[in-house]
Order: structure tokens, then C-alpha cells, then sequence
């Protein structure tokens, strides 16, 4: 096992792609120290893949790429800035706002980043904001994402663990809320603070008309979150309505979306999309691997040797996801990580859907903290900044995160209220 | 970085039989939605059908997502070193990847081999068929792989060769994961 693990970290800090660290690692611990044949392999890499919740992974990232295709995410900015540009710090609030109403739309938090970005870095910054605070906003925003439904790491989550998407779904709304109000109290203290610009106010009329422009985008969470509710359709189902209805808007309602631009558009969601497939299939091959040599059983031994109280575990557990998040892709870290930690709740007391929703909302946490936050890259590539002067305007922004995790750890109706309010308990 | 001729054709043979077998996929699950509330009949094998499809698109795209450096890693302690150490590992790397897609393709095809003669419940065809999908996946890593190999200068990072995304990014589509990666690869080819 200790070869097997040094094998693993080796690789891994060695650059090779995650999927594959897992796969060298397994193929090396079958051939040399076990006694099953290799095709377990193929066999258990297969029966990873072949989970129809896990479809939703590529029809979710096609819808969300479809819906920016088709421009939505102007309308959907252009609305939201109507209803709160005015207010000092304006753009900052209708910032965070819009990547709340487009979490609705992606799924993912990269998603929330370039989209949003890509069009309120640029104008906050023609309006007197500071680059690296228009940088930090963003990425901060972009956290909410994964957390309101849809979520493609809820549904990784809810399929390697056996727990209902439709609940974690539900689970994630309230979370996301907090996140999004914390956030955009953050900016608008900052926004007085620092005397930050706002726009004139909008009358009601134009309201209503950019309302109208960017109902379709808003529309998109509400069938989405509606249809699983209402049990209308299954959450795979739902991502394959939010292609057929993103489809429909790019082009036959607002025709922005060419036909012959569509093939591109599905071939890039397809290259984003199969390599979380493959990581999906070694990871299983190396979670059962895991669990043949007792590693949950360990992990859980010496996690309450530290300490019997749950709480503190749960902290533990925290700061060490916080840790991991720093550096591992999130998909990776969720299939390595989330079946071995997961053994661990019946002796915590937690529920299974707050404690994957924790877990969750921690490793969201690392996509904006150095070194490896994709989501940091990302604002500060379009804001042209350098990661760590947009670290030094996070701060605040990282209080919010940190504290609604706490929330989200420590009391369990912030995300269970609403799933046994819908579900029952 | 361009592939040599045989690879580029294998590269879009594979791009095009997986995305027309996603778009299959997809309009199979949006058939079972309209199936369940209209008087279409509801057909029993649809779910079956669209894991299978989404497998064998996997296997399709699998190698050409390796090419265009889709696949993400921890490239912290790689990006310090110095650029000639980093181009020897970067083919070390790629070596283990297809040594790893060759053992994924013997034993992906044993177990097609093995399981021929299973049916699927829903759709009764030869089990072996889908088995099989993970050879196939092994067989084109190792193409694309070899391809790569042989074209590149340094290891392949996510959207490196990532044409149509970088054409929607220019379009202000935000496919920036792929954008930013590969700006990230810039900054180190200028440095």
C-alpha cells in the first residue's frame, strides 16, 4: 500500500494528468501486489462510467455552453445591472448577482468566471474600479456556481456515493443564497468604504424591458430546479431539456446561435466533459483498491484517534480539504477523496447530504486560493492581473466563504431545510 | 502543435463519430422525457441506450481530449523546473500515459472478448460490444498519444491545441478554461 501511495503522490506532483496517475498506480498495484487478474481493470473502470446520473455531466456543460453561445449572459448582466447599478458599488453587487442567476445556467464555477468576467471585469473597469478588486469580485462570485443547482460536482458527488442529486440539488439553494447575499454585503461595504462609482438609476420601464431580455436566462434554473422538484423528469433528464431548451432559444427564438456553429460548440463541451469520464473510471478502480486494503477504515481509526468530538473532526476534515483544494482539481480530489471520507459519517452523527454538501462547498473554496485556483487564473487573466494582487483584495470576500462553510458544517438545516421541506425528511 | 497527417485523420474520425454519437445520446434522453408524457409509446430501452452511447462516446473522445491536453494535473512542481529538464519529462510522461493505454487496450479487449456472448437487458446486443469500448479507449490514448509524442515540444497542457474553444472565446463564448491554461503555457514559452 505504501508503494502504491508513493507511486500515486509521485506522479501526481510529477505533472501527469490526474486520470492517469490513478490508472499507472492501479495497473502497478495489480501486477505486482495482488492477487486479481488485470482485466479487473476494464471491468471496474467500465462499471464507474456506466452510471446514468453521470450523463448529465456532458448535457449540463453543453446547455451552459450553448446559452453563452447564444449571448445570453449579456441579456442576463444588462438585467441585473438595471435593477441594482445605481447603489455605490454597483457593478460589483450586479457582479456576484449574475454569476447567482447564471449558477442556475452553468454548473460550474470556471463557467461563472469566464462568462461573467469576460463582460464585467471590462466594464467595471472602464467605470474607475480597480482591476484587481474587479478580478477578486468575480472569482469570489464564481464560487456560488457549483453550489446552486445545477452542480456538476453535486452530481459526481451524488453518484459515486449513492445519495439522491434531486436532494443535494435542493440541499446546495440555500448555501448559494447565503453565499451571494454575504458577497454582495462584502462589496457594498467595500463600494462605501473606498467611495466606489454608481450608475444612474434606471426607471421601471427599462427595467422590465431588460427584464424581458433576460427572462430566457432566468428561465433556464427555474425548469431545471422546477422539473426535478415537480419530478417532472430525473436530474439526467433535466440536463438533456436544458440542451433542447438552450437549443431552442440560441436558435430558433433569438436565431444568435448558427447551425453550423452548433457541431463546434457540442465537440468542446464532449473534450470537457470525457476526460472527467476517464478520471470517473480509474478513480473507481482506485477507490476499490482503497477499500480491499482497509483505507477508509484507517483514515476514520486515526481521524478519531486526534480527537472523539465530531466537531473537531469536522474541522479537521475542513482544514484538510481547504488544504487539498489549494492544489488538486476538484473532480479529482471529490472521486479520491469524498468515498474514503465518507465512511466516517455514522460515527460523526451528520447527515450524509450535509456532509457531502460541506465537503463540496470546501473544495469550491480552492478555486480561488493560490496556487493552483483555476477560477483565479481565469479573472486574472481577463483583468490582466497578477494572481496575488487579487489574492490581497480576497480577503474579505474569503471571510464570506469561510464563514457560510462553517454554517453549512456546524448547523444542519442550512442544508437540509429545504430538502426535507420538499422531500420530507 | 500539428499532428502529422495519419494522426490529424485518425483525430477527426474519432471527433466526428463521438460528437454524432453524443448528439444521439442526447436526443435519446430528451426522446424518453417526450415519450413519458405524450402518447409516443414509451420505449424501456432508451436509458440503457444512452449509458451505452455515452460509453462508446467516451472511448471515442478519450484520445483526442488527450491531444488537445484536456485531461488536468498538478503541474506545480513541473513548471519550476528548467525548460530542457521540463521537455525530457514531459515525454516521460507521455511514455507512461500510453504505457498505461496499452495495458487499458489488452485488457479492455479480453473483457469485450470474454463477454460476447452476454446480452444487454434492454437492448439485447452482444455485451461484448460495449465491453469492448474500453480497449477502444486504450487503442486511440495510444495514437493520440504517439502522435503527440512525436509533434510536441513540451507536455500538452488543457486547451494547448484547443482550436474550436478558441474560436468561441473569441466569439466572447467564455470557453476560458481552456483559453487560460493556455495562457498559462505562453507565459512559459515566453519565459
Amino acid at each position: 500500500m505504501q508503494t502504491l501511495l508513493g507511486l500515486f503522490f509521485g506522479l501526481l506532483f510529477g505533472g501527469m494528468p490526474i486520470a492517469f496517475v490513478l490508472g499507472v498506480s492501479c495497473v502497478i498495484y495489480l501486477m505486482f501486489f495482488s492477487s486479481f487478474p488485470m482485466v479487473v481493470l476494464a471491468q471496474r473502470m467500465l462499471a464507474g462510467m456506466n452510471t446514468w446520473v453521470f450523463l448529465a455531466v456532458p448535457m449540463f456543460i453543453l446547455a451552459g455552453n450553448l446559452m453563452n453561445a447564444t449571448g445570453i449572459t449579456d441579456k442576463l448582466v444588462g438585467c441585473i445591472n438595471s435593477f441594482v447599478g445605481h447603489i455605490r458599488g454597483g457593478l460589483a453587487i450586479a457582479n456576484v448577482q449574475a454569476s447567482m442567476v447564471f449558477a442556475g445556467v452553468s454548473g460550474t464555477a470556471v463557467g461563472d468566471t469566464a462568462s461573467i468576467g469576460s463582460i464585467m471585469i471590462p466594464a467595471m473597469k472602464r467605470e474607475g474600479y480597480r482591476a484587481d478588486y474587479s478580478a477578486a469580485v468575480t472569482a469570489s462570485s464564481s464560487v456560488v456556481g457549483p453550489i446552486i443547482p445545477p452542480s456538476l460536482p453535486m452530481i459526481i458527488v451524488a453518484a459515486i456515493l449513492n445519495l439522491s442529486v434531486g436532494r443535494m440539488f435542493i440541499g446546495g439553494i440555500l448555501p448559494g443564497l447565503m453565499l451571494g447575499i454575504g458577497l454582495s454585503i462584502v462589496a457594498a461595504i467595500i463600494a462605501r468604504r473606498e467611495n466606489q462609482p454608481r450608475r444612474e438609476r434606471v426607471s421601471w420601464v427599462g427595467r422590465l424591458k431588460t427584464l424581458g431580455a433576460g427572462l430566457e436566462a432566468l428561465a433556464m434554473p427555474v425548469i431545471i430546479i422546477g422539473g426535478i422538484v415537480g419530478g417532472v423528469f430525473t436530474p439526467t433528464e433535466a440536463a438533456g431539456v436544458a440542451c433542447a431548451y438552450a437549443l431552442i432559444v440560441g436558435v430558433v427564438i433569438e436565431r444568435t446561435l448558427p447551425l453550423r456553429r452548433i457541431p463546434a460548440v457540442v465537440l468542446d463541451s464532449l473534450i470537457m466533459s470525457v476526460p472527467i469520464m476517464v478520471l470517473v473510471g480509474t478513480s473507481t478502480v482506485f477507490s476499490w483498491i482503497l477499500i480491499a486494503e482497509q483505507v477508509p477504515q484507517l483514515v476514520a481509526e486515526f481521524l478519531f484517534s486526534i480527537s472523539a468530538n465530531p466537531i473537531v473532526v469536522l474541522l479537521i476534515i475542513n482544514v484538510f480539504l481547504l488544504f487539498i483544494g489549494t492544489f488538486m482539481e476538484t473532480n479529482a480530489a471529490i472521486l479520491i477523496l469524498f468515498p474514503v471520507l465518507f465512511t466516517i459519517v455514522p460515527q460523526l452523527g451528520i447527515d450524509p447530504i450535509q456532509f457531502a454538501l460541506m465537503m463540496v462547498i470546501n473544495l469550491m473554496i480552492g478555486l480561488t486560493t493560490p496556487p493552483m485556483g483555476i477560477c483565479l487564473f481565469v479573472s486574472g487573466s481577463i483583468a490582466q492581473q497578477p494572481i496575488m494582487a487579487i489574492v490581497r483584495k480576497l480577503w474579505p470576500f474569503y471571510m464570506v466563504l469561510i464563514g457560510v462553510l462553517l454554517a453549512v458544517t456546524y448547523i444542519p438545516q442550512v442544508t437540509l431545510f429545504l430538502p426535507s421541506l420538499i422531500y420530507g425528511s | 502543435m500539428t499532428l502529422l497527417p495519419p494522426f490529424r485523420w485518425w483525430q477527426r474520425l474519432c471527433e466526428t463519430a463521438g460528437l454524432a454519437l453524443g448528439l444521439v445520446m442526447i436526443v435519446v434522453v430528451v426522446y424518453q422525457v417526450i415519450a413519458r408524457y405524450s402518447p409516443v409509446p414509451l420505449a424501456p430501452w432508451t436509458e440503457e441506450a444512452a449509458r451505452f452511447l455515452f460509453i462508446w462516446t467516451t472511448a471515442l473522445i478519450a484520445g483526442p481530449a488527450y491531444h488537445r491536453g484536456a485531461y488536468v494535473g498538478v503541474d506545480l512542481v513541473p513548471s519550476l523546473l528548467p525548460d530542457h529538464v521540463f521537455a525530457v519529462w514531459a515525454r516521460i510522461i507521455h511514455v507512461l500515459v500510453i504505457a498505461f493505454a496499452v495495458i487499458l487496450m489488452l485488457k479492455g479487449f479480453d473483457l469485450g472478448q470474454r463477454t460476447m456472448n452476454q446480452s444487454t437487458p434492454g437492448l439485447g446486443i452482444t455485451m461484448g460490444y460495449i465491453n469492448g469500448a474500453m480497449g477502444f479507449a486504450g487503442l486511440n490514448i495510444i495514437i493520440m498519444g504517439v502522435g503527440t509524442l512525436l509533434r510536441t515540444q513540451s507536455r500538452p497542457r488543457y486547451g494547448e491545441t484547443l482550436e474550436s474553444a478558441e474560436a468561441m472565446a473569441a466569439a466572447g463564448s467564455g470557453e476560458a478554461e481552456s483559453g487560460v491554461a493556455g495562457s498559462i503555457d505562453t507565459d512559459r514559452d515566453r519565459n
